[in-house]
Parts: structure tokens; sequence; C-alpha cells
């Protein structure tokens, strides 16, 4: 992972809420999901798919998003209209959710501060891969959703 | 009456398959699908479609530099950009190439249909105007 400047004039409190609009308010419209938020709990790492996003810009960071193996074929389903989709396409549906959150959460925020930000195209990390240290140095919000079905650990580097 | 057509250009087979499945309800037709801005622009070029609706965040070249060459090439293309990212920065950019609606995802179904219909009088106009210069 590239290393990045973090920082922002936002507080993480302000993070955490913008980041917690955008991932209940999406999940929900375009997922049929209903997110509880929880404290932080358990992600079985070796059952999970992770997912991150650099935003660049005026609001720099790196979100990093964890969706429990459940939880990661029913948002594939319902964007899919209900059908399930070829294995080509998942990521696509997945990149495509992780998209339309992040850019909703980073549009609030860009209009909070000003200026313009830009996402980057979501990337996902093989099994075993992880962060690198040095994309952890600046603060971070964690965000974590339990479902019926699973769980999301969101996690904002910024 | 002929349908009005549209070539879509967004990576994401959610957002195609959302925009065909209310568009074509609506008296309009798909008439291409591009995963990227590179092959939009060839898709537009051999298409010619009525209209584009054009996704910012792609692999490749982005959305906003997509707009930028098809104006290039076609000053008179009608395009609907969409994206995720709609602040008002955004907005600015987008209006600075010379397109003039973004709309966000999500959408609302009613606000893509009522924008669609507005360009596409919007372009009928233009045209029509421009047909009167040459009489």
């Amino acid at each position: 992972m590239s290393e990045f400047k973090g920082g922002s004039s936002l507080t993480d409190m302000e993070v955490d809420e913008i980041f917690n609009c955008a991932f209940v308010s999406v999940s929900k419209k375009i997922a049929s999901l209903n997110l509880k938020r929880e404290t932080d709990g358990d992600l079985r790492r070796d059952n999970s798919y992770t997912g991150s996003v650099f935003t660049k810009g005026k609001f720099n960071s790196l979100v990093v998003c964890e969706i429990s193996s459940d939880v990661y074929e029913h948002i594939i389903y319902v964007m899919n209209g209900g059908t399930p989709a070829s294995d080509d396409e998942k990521l696509l549906y997945i990149n495509e959710y992780i998209n339309i959150v992040c850019g909703c959460a980073l549009s609030n925020i860009s209009n909070k501060i000003g200026g313009a930000s830009r996402l980057t195209v979501p990337v996902f990390l093989d099994k075993g891969e992880t962060i690198g240290e040095e994309d952890r140095k600046s603060k971070n919000v964690v965000l974590y959703y339990e479902t019926d079905i699973g769980v999301i650990r969101v996690s904002v580097y910024y | 009456m002929d349908k009005t057509t549209i070539l879509v250009v967004d990576d994401s087979p959610f957002a195609s398959k959302q925009i065909k499945d209310i568009v074509e309800e609506n008296g309009y037709e798909v008439i291409g699908y591009a995963k990227n801005g590179e092959e939009g622009i060839k898709m537009y070029e051999e298409l010619r479609p009525d209209m584009v609706v054009l996704d910012i965040i792609m692999p490749g070249i982005d959305g906003l530099e997509t707009a930028q060459i098809l104006k290039e090439k076609d000053p008179d293309v009608t395009i609907l950009m969409l994206s995720s990212l709609c602040d008002s920065g955004t907005l600015e950019e987008v209006r600075a190439i010379g397109v003039k609606y973004l709309i966000p995802k999500p959408w609302e179904d009613d606000v893509l249909l009522a924008t669609l219909e507005l360009l596409r009088k919007h372009r009928e106009e233009h045209l029509a105007g421009a047909d009167k210069k040459e009489d």
C-alpha cells in the first residue's frame, strides 16, 4: 500500500458520524441490509472479505471495509436483482457497494470542509493480506455493525 | 417515433442493469454498454447514441476526462453524469466541462427519468436550432 498523508479539520466524532450515516443509509437502500451499530467485535478473518479505498485531495484517508462472507453474498444477491452473480461479477458488485457508500460519505465531508476529494477504485485484499503499518499511523475511527446474517467492520484511517 | 438511444458508460453491472431496467420502461433504448472511459469513447464514435450516461469513478481514465474527450470529438454530445461523488466541488468540475447534470448514486428513479427528459428536450431544441441556421 502506498503511504498517504492523512489529516483534515474534522474531529473523530464527525468522521464517525458521516461514515456511519453513509453505511447505514446506503446499505439499506441498495442492499436491503439493516446495519446495527455495536462496539467493536470479532470478525473471523478467515471467513470475510476485505476491500479498501483511498480518498485523496482535501480529505486524505484509507477506508478498509471487512465484510463477513454471508453479508458479502447477500449484498451481491440483492444488487443483482435477487439472483446469484457469476464469480467474475461478484467483485464488481461489492466494489460498487463500497464505492457508493464511500462516495456518499466523502461528498458529505467535502461539502463540510470545502475543496474536492476523489476516491480510488476499491481494491480487494487476498485472504491473509493485511494493511501496511505505515497506513495505520494516522487517526482512525472504527465502525462495527451486526446484521441478522453477519458483520461489517469499517476502519477509516485519516 | 424513434426511441432516444443511450450509451451507458459504467464499470458497475449494478448501475448498468438498473439504468437499463428503468429507462427501457420509459421510452428509451440502451444501445451499448462500456465498462471504462476508453471503451466508452470508442463506442460513442461507432454507435452515435443520442445520449451518454456516464459514471465518474472508473478504472483507467475517469468520467470527467471521458466527458472532456467526448465534448472535444463532438461538441453536441449530450451527457448525463452519475456518481457517488456529488459534492459542490465535483458539481463545479462537471459544469466546467460543459455537462449540465450530475445525479448522485444511489439515485431516485424519478429524478433520473426527469433529468433524461430535460436533456432530451434540450437536445431536440438544440438540433432544431442548428437545422434552422442551415436553411
